[in-house]
């Protein structure tokens, strides 16, 4: 009964990505993710730190139709400073999206970009997506974040974020989303309030 | 020989947990290895930099601090872990190391 709730609860929460997509050689990780447009389920496995591969399925809710990927994320250079990291991420996928009777090929890919330190987190992301008559569009997305305390390896780690997404294509209009992220262990969960209403939750485990 | 006997019983309770880490393995010595890594920012690097270490042969215990980007390895005594190697698995996990003491 908690499982269908939470369940539910996913399905109906609106969405944004995950950061690292990439986890260790042997890895697996399962990511929920629930943004303003769209709610996705990704499986993927790390082969070597730098590659990932998995599949994913999105369903896209007012347009009303699914994608079923094979997902490619890499991690295409990352900048180690003494205090601090910075990544570029590719994160890529490419099935078939499918919904009202047809069914058509279907492929997106997004860079991200984002620097962190103990204190805080900043990311760009983008994302193409095409799926010849279901839909076509392009996306930005940006973060900003601040650790309200310091935790030792092991602890929760709380972070307060605001995330800006911009539609170009659809909505063309910038939207807010203030969220907390939640982190311990192999767990970490975001979420947050669409200031033009929305509830935002992502979900990422690795094992 | 009673005194004898709680006193050997009384060693064994307590050096056998002494010797055992958090896996359940009992091991002999150990020596540290302090290791000094940029780029260690959050707990998801430093599970990576742990995963990697346990698989290790010979490196029985992993303490990490992230305020300290410090990666220290406890290796059983006769376990050859040179520096070079230390490195390799570290910047192939994506990291870079900026000291090693021994």
């Amino acid at each position: 009964m908690r499982f269908a709730a939470l369940f539910t609860f996913l399905l109906l929460a609106p969405a944004t990505a995950q950061a690292r997509p990439v986890s260790w050689p042997g890895g697996w990780m399962l990511m929920l993710m629930n943004d303003l447009d769209s709610n996705a389920a990704q499986l993927n496995y790390t082969f070597t730190p730098r590659y990932a591969v998995g599949v994913q399925h999105e369903y896209f809710r007012d347009e009303k139709f699914n994608i079923d990927a094979m997902t490619f994320d890499a991690l295409l250079k990352r900048w180690n400073m003494p205090d601090a990291q910075a990544n570029l991420w590719l994160k890529s996928g490419a099935g078939i999206a499918y919904g009202s009777g047809n069914a058509d090929p279907a492929a997106y890919a997004g860079l991200e970009i984002d620097w962190e330190n103990r204190h805080l987190f900043t990311l760009y992301e983008n994302r193409i997506f095409w799926a010849d008559d279901h839909e076509k569009f392009v996306k930005h997305k940006a973060r900003v974040g601040i650790a309200p305390y310091i935790g030792d390896y092991g602890d929760l780690h709380t972070w307060l974020m605001l995330q800006v997404d911009y539609d170009a294509g659809k909505h063309d209009t910038f939207s807010l989303t203030p969220m907390v992220r939640l982190f311990k262990g192999n767990t970490l969960v975001e979420a947050g309030y669409n200031l033009d209403g929305g509830i935002l939750f992502n979900f990422t485990q690795q094992f | 020989m009673k005194k004898l006997f709680l006193t050997l019983a009384a060693i064994t309770f307590f050096a056998v947990p002494a010797l055992a880490d958090h896996t359940g393995k009992t091991h002999g010595p150990l020596h540290t290895i302090t290791v000094k890594v940029e780029g260690m920012v959050c707990d998801f690097c430093a599970r990576a930099l742990e995963k990697v270490f346990y698989q290790r042969e010979g490196v029985e215990g992993v303490d990490i601090n992230l305020d300290e980007h410090v990666v220290k390895l406890d290796v059983t005594e006769g376990t050859v872990l040179p520096d070079e190697e230390i490195t390799k698995l570290i910047t192939d996990s994506g990291y870079n190391v900026s000291s090693i003491t021994r």
